[in-house]
C-alpha cells in the first residue's frame, strides 16, 4: 500500500493525465485551444457532488455513484455541444473568449447557488462507492479506477489516430476551409468532438469529487486548465503520448519528484512549492513554444515516415 | 548607352537571392544608370523577386548590390528607402485601410522638401486622385489604386523607382496613359526607373535598355532599340 | 434617488479603469493582431508599481501616476523584446501565440510572487472624499479615474489619427513589408505601440488598486472583461472599444443594483456577450460567403 501522500500525488498525475489525452484531440488534432477544461471538469464535479448529496436516492452505491457519474457525464457532454456550436465558426480569438468565459460561468454558478453547491464554504458529504477498509485503501483502490479509465481514455485516442476519423479532425485542424470545400461537414464535426471530450473531461470531474469528498469552487481554477495544458504541449500535441509523457515530466515532477523526494524545507511545501510550480509551467508553456513547438516526443511519425522516404 | 555603366545608381554583381532555400535568381550582374531600364521575362521568370530583392525586402544569398557606389546589400529596406530607392510592389502597394492622402503622406516621411508641396506635384500628375483623398485606399478601382502605390513612392523623393508591372490588368487606355506618365516621371524629375514588364512591346518603346530574364538568368542586357524579336521569343522560352 | 442614473453613475465611475484598460488591449490587439493574455500583468503590476512607490516614498497618489505609467509601459516594452518578438521572428502562428502569452501572464503572476511574496497590499492614501454626482456618492478616486480616462482616450485617439507617429503606427498595423520600404523603422513604432498599451493597463490598474487592494490576481480576474468589450466592440475601432466598456459597466452596475449580488450580473454579462460574438460570427461568415 502506497502512502497517502504518494496516492494523492499520483491521482493527480492520473487525472491532469487524462484531461490532456481529451484536449489533445481538441488541440493537438483540430487545433482549438480549448481554455475552459476547468469548466468542463468543474461541471462535472459539481453535477455528480449535488446529485450525490443533495438527492434522496432510493438505491444505494454502487448504483448512486453510477447514476449520478453518468448524469455528471451527460450534462457536461451536453455542455460540450453549446460550446462546440457556440465556437464552430469562430477563430482563436472567439475560442479563447469563450471557453475562458464558460469556465467563469461554472466557477460563478458554483459559487452563487450556494444551496444546492455549498457556494464558497464547500460541499462535504461526498463518500466511495465502496468500503474496503481505512481510507487510505479506498483511496488507493480509486487510484487505480480512475488510472483504469484514463487508460481507456488513451485508447480511445490512440483508436481516433488510425480512424479516418482521426485524420479528417487532422484535416480540419491544418486547412478547415479546404475541408469543407471538399464537402467535410467540419462544424457538426468541431460540436461531436465537444460534446466526447467534454463528456471525458466530466467524467473525470465525477472521479474527482470522489477522491476529494469535498468540493469548493477553489479547485475549478484556471490551474486545471494550465496543468492539462502545460503537460500536452511539453510532451507534444501531435502523438496521443505526447499528453502521458508530458504530464509525468511535469504534474509528476512537481506533485510526486519534488514532494517527495527532495530534502527542501518544510515550510515550503506550503506556499513556495505550488507558485513555483505554477511559475514553472508558464515558463514551460514559452519556452516549448518557442524552442521546439512540437514538444519532447515532436512529430515522430512523420520523422518516420521521412526516413522510410529518403532511405536510412 | 555604354556610359550608363559609369554614372550608375544601381550596381548588381553576381545577385542570387531567392525564398528559403530555392533560388530563383541565379547570379546577375547589371548596372543601371539614369535610364529607364526594362526587366522583361515570363511569368516565374523572377521580376519581383529581383525587384523586391533591390528593395532589400528579400535577402540576398550572395553577390552584391550598390546603390550611388555604396554597398547596400545587407542595409534594411527602411534605410534604403530613406536613401533613394522607392519600391511600388507588384501586389498591395497601398496600405488598404488609410485614405489616399494618408498613403501619400507616409511616403512623404522621408526627406525634407515640404509634404505639401510634394502632395500638389503627385495629385497634378495624378489629377484623378484629386476627388479620392478621403477615401480609403482599400476602396480604390485597381487602377486608382496602381497610382496611389506609385504616388505614394514618388512622395519618398527617390532617386531610382523600381516599378513591379504598374500595369498588370488594367484596360489598353490606362496602360498607355501610365507609360506616359512613367516616361513623364523619368523625364521632368530625373528619377532612375526599373519596370519589370510582362508587356514587352510597351516597355521597349518607352525604355533605355532592357535585360530579359529567363529562369533567374540574365539571357541579355541590351539597349531596348537593339532588342530583336529572336532574342525575346528565346528569352521567353517560346 | 433614481436606478438609473444610480446605475450610470456607478457604473461609469467604477468601471472607468476597466475601460482604459480596454484601449491599451485594444491598441495592441488592433495594431499588432495579437490577444495578450499577458496584458492582465501590466494591470497587476501596475497596481503594484503605485503601490511600492506611494507607501516607499511617501508621494501621494497623483504623484504616483507619472511613474507607475512609465514603469508599466517598460514592463510592456520588456515582454514584447523578451517573448513576442522572439516568437514573432520565428513565426509562431496566431494559436500558439495566444498560449504563450497565456503563458506568460503565468510566468509574471506567480514568479514575481514566488520572488517577492507578492502579499495582498493597499495603498497608503486618505480616505477619498466623497464628490455628490447626479445625487450619487463617489469617491473622489473614482472621478480621477474617469477624468484620467476620458483625457487619455482623447490624447491617444489624436494621436493615433492627427500625428505622424500616429500615421506611422496605422501604416505598419496595415502592412509591414510596405511600410518597411516606404521608410517606417518597424522596431521603433512597434515599441512605442507596445509601450502605450503598457501605460494605459498600468493606470488603470494603478486605478483600481487604489479603490480596493492590490493582490496577485487583481489583473486575472478583470481580464475576461476586457476580452469581452475589445472584441464586441472593437471592430468599431477605439470608440467601439469605449461604448461597449461603458454599457458594460453601467449593465453590470444596474444589475447589481437589481440583484444585489456582482456575480449575477457577471454571469448575464458573459453570456451576453458571448452571444453577440457567436450572431455576428455567423453573420460575418456569411455575408463574406457570398
Ligand atoms: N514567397 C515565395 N516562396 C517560394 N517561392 C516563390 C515565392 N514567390 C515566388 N516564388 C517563386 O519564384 C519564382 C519567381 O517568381 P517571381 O514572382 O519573381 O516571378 P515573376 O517574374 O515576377 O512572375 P510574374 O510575371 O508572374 O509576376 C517562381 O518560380 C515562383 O514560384
Ligand atoms: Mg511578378
Amino acid at each position: 500500500m502506497l502512502d497517502a501522500f504518494l496516492t494523492s500525488g499520483l491521482y493527480g498525475v492520473v487525472l491532469v493525465t487524462g484531461l490532456a489525452l481529451l484536449l489533445h484531440l481538441q488541440l493537438g488534432l483540430v487545433r482549438i485551444a480549448n481554455f475552459g477544461v476547468a469548466g468542463f471538469f468543474g461541471l462535472g464535479m459539481y453535477v455528480f457532488g449535488v446529485l450525490y448529496v443533495q438527492v434522496d436516492w432510493p438505491f444505494g452505491e454502487p448504483w448512486q455513484f453510477f447514476v449520478c457519474a453518468i448524469a455528471a457525464t451527460i450534462a457536461s457532454g451536453l455542455a460540450g455541444i453549446l460550446v462546440g456550436w457556440l465556437i464552430a465558426d469562430l477563430d482563436t480569438d472567439g475560442v479563447l473568449v469563450s471557453t475562458l468565459g464558460f469556465a467563469t460561468v461554472v466557477a460563478i454558478l458554483a459559487t452563487t447557488q450556494a444551496d444546492l453547491t455549498g457556494g464558497a464554504e464547500g460541499l462535504g458529504g461526498l463518500s466511495f462507492p465502496f468500503d474496503i477498509g481505512k481510507t487510505k485503501e479506498n483511496e488507493f483502490l480509486w487510484l487505480l479506477i480512475t488510472a483504469a479509465v484514463v487508460v481507456a481514455i488513451l485508447a480511445y485516442v490512440w483508436q481516433v489516430h488510425r480512424t479516418p476519423y482521426g485524420r479528417l479532425l487532422i484535416g480540419i485542424g491544418g486547412n478547415e476551409p479546404l475541408a469543407r470545400s471538399l464537402g467535410k461537414a467540419s462544424y457538426r464535426t468541431k460540436i461531436w468532438l465537444f460534446c466526447v471530450a467534454s463528456a471525458g473531461m466530466g467524467l473525470l470531474g465525477a472521479m474527482n469529487a470522489v477522491m476529494v469528498r469535498f468540493l469548493d469552487p477553489a479547485n475549478i481554477g484556471i490551474d486545471i486548465t494550465l496543468a492539462a495544458m502545460v503537460g500536452l504541449i511539453l510532451g507534444g500535441t501531435a502523438r496521443a503520448w505526447g499528453a502521458v509523457v508530458g504530464v509525468l515530466l511535469t504534474v509528476g515532477l512537481f506533485d510526486i519528484v519534488i514532494q517527495f523526494y527532495l530534502p527542501l524545507p518544510k515550510d515550503w511545501y506550503n506556499q513556495a512549492i505550488p507558485v513555483l510550480r505554477e511559475a514553472v509551467f508558464g515558463l514551460t508553456l514559452i519556452v516549448v513554444l518557442l524552442f521546439r513547438p512540437l514538444g519532447v516526443l515532436g512529430d515522430m511519425r512523420r520523422d518516420r515516415l521521412l526516413r522510410k522516404l529518403h532511405g536510412k | 548607352m555604354s556610359d550608363a555603366a559609369r554614372t550608375a545608381t544601381l550596381e548588381v554583381e553576381g545577385l542570387r537571392s531567392g525564398y528559403h532555400g530555392v533560388t530563383v535568381l541565379k547570379g546577375l550582374d547589371f548596372a543601371v544608370g539614369n535610364e529607364i531600364f526594362a526587366v522583361l521575362g515570363a511569368n516565374g521568370a523572377g521580376k519581383t523577386t529581383l525587384l523586391a530583392t533591390l528593395a532589400r525586402l528579400i535577402p540576398l544569398m550572395a553577390g552584391s548590390i550598390r546603390f550611388q557606389g555604396v554597398d547596400v546589400s545587407s542595409v534594411p529596406p527602411y534605410e534604403t528607402a530613406r536613401r533613394g530607392i522607392g519600391y511600388v510592389p507588384q501586389e498591395s502597394g497601398t496600405f488598404p485601410k488609410l485614405t489616399v492622402l494618408e498613403n501619400l503622406r507616409v511616403g512623404g516621411m522621408i526627406g525634407r522638401r515640404s509634404v505639401a508641396e510634394r502632395i500638389d506635384e503627385v495629385l497634378a500628375l495624378f489629377p484623378a486622385l484629386k476627388p479620392l483623398q478621403r477615401q480609403p485606399a482599400g476602396t480604390l478601382s485597381g487602377g486608382e489604386s496602381r497610382m496611389v502605390a506609385c504616388g505614394r513612392a514618388l512622395m519618398q523623393d527617390p532617386t531610382v523607382l523600381l516599378l513591379d508591372e504598374p500595369t498588370a490588368g488594367l484596360s489598353p487606355l490606362y496602360v498607355d496613359m501610365f507609360f506616359d506618365k512613367v516616361k513623364e516621371i523619368h523625364e521632368t524629375r530625373g528619377v532612375a526607373i526599373v519596370l519589370a514588364e510582362q508587356n514587352a512591346t510597351k516597355a521597349l518603346q518607352v525604355s533605355d535598355r532592357v535585360m530579359v530574364l529567363s529562369l533567374g538568368e540574365a539571357y541579355t542586357v541590351v539597349d531596348a532599340a537593339e532588342l530583336t524579336t529572336q532574342q525575346l521569343k528565346e528569352g521567353y522560352r517560346i | 434617488m433614481d436606478f438609473v442614473t444610480q446605475s450610470v453613475v456607478i457604473g461609469m465611475t467604477e468601471y472607468a479603469p476597466l475601460v482604459l484598460a480596454a484601449i491599451g488591449f485594444a491598441l495592441l490587439y488592433r495594431l499588432t493582431g495579437l490577444i495578450n493574455v499577458a496584458y492582465a500583468e501590466t494591470l497587476t503590476l501596475g497596481a503594484y508599481f503605485g503601490v511600492w512607490l506611494n507607501t516607499s516614498f511617501g508621494l501621494d497618489f497623483y504623484a504616483v501616476l507619472v511613474p507607475v505609467g512609465i514603469l508599466s509601459g517598460l514592463l510592456s516594452v520588456a515582454t514584447y523584446l523578451a517573448v513576442f518578438r522572439p516568437a514573432h521572428r520565428r513565426n509562431v502562428g496566431a494559436l500558439e501565440m495566444i498560449i504563450i502569452s497565456f503563458g506568460l501572464s503565468i510566468f509574471l503572476r506567480y514568479g514575481l510572487q514566488f520572488v517577492f511574496g507578492y502579499p495582498v497590499r493597499y495603498f497608503d492614501v486618505p480616505p477619498p472624499d466623497t464628490v455628490v454626482v447626479l445625487g450619487v456618492g463617489v469617491g473622489s478616486f473614482r472621478i480621477l479615474a474617469i477624468v484620467s480616462v476620458a483625457v487619455l482616450s482623447l490624447v491617444l485617439y489624436l494621436f493615433i489619427q492627427r500625428t505622424s507617429y500616429g500615421l506611422k503606427v496605422r501604416a505598419l498595423a496595415s502592412d509591414e513589408a510596405l511600410a518597411k520600404v516606404s521608410g517606417i523603422h518597424p522596431l521603433v513604432v512597434t515599441l512605442l505601440i507596445w509601450f502605450i498599451a503598457g501605460v494605459a493597463g498600468g493606470l488603470a490598474g494603478a486605478f483600481l488598486g487604489v479603490g480596493s487592494a492590490v493582490a496577485p490576481l487583481l489583473g486575472w480576474r478583470q481580464f475576461l472583461f476586457i476580452l469581452l468589450v475589445v472584441l464586441v466592440g472593437g471592430s468599431w475601432g477605439l470608440g467601439g472599444v469605449i461604448v461597449a466598456g461603458v454599457v458594460a459597466g453601467i449593465a453590470v452596475a444596474a444589475m447589481t443594483l437589481q440583484f444585489g449580488q456582482v456575480l449575477y450580473a457577471q454571469l448575464i454579462l458573459i453570456i451576453a456577450f458571448i452571444v453577440i460574438l457567436k450572431i455576428r460570427g455567423t453573420r460575418l461568415t456569411e455575408t463574406a460567403k457570398v
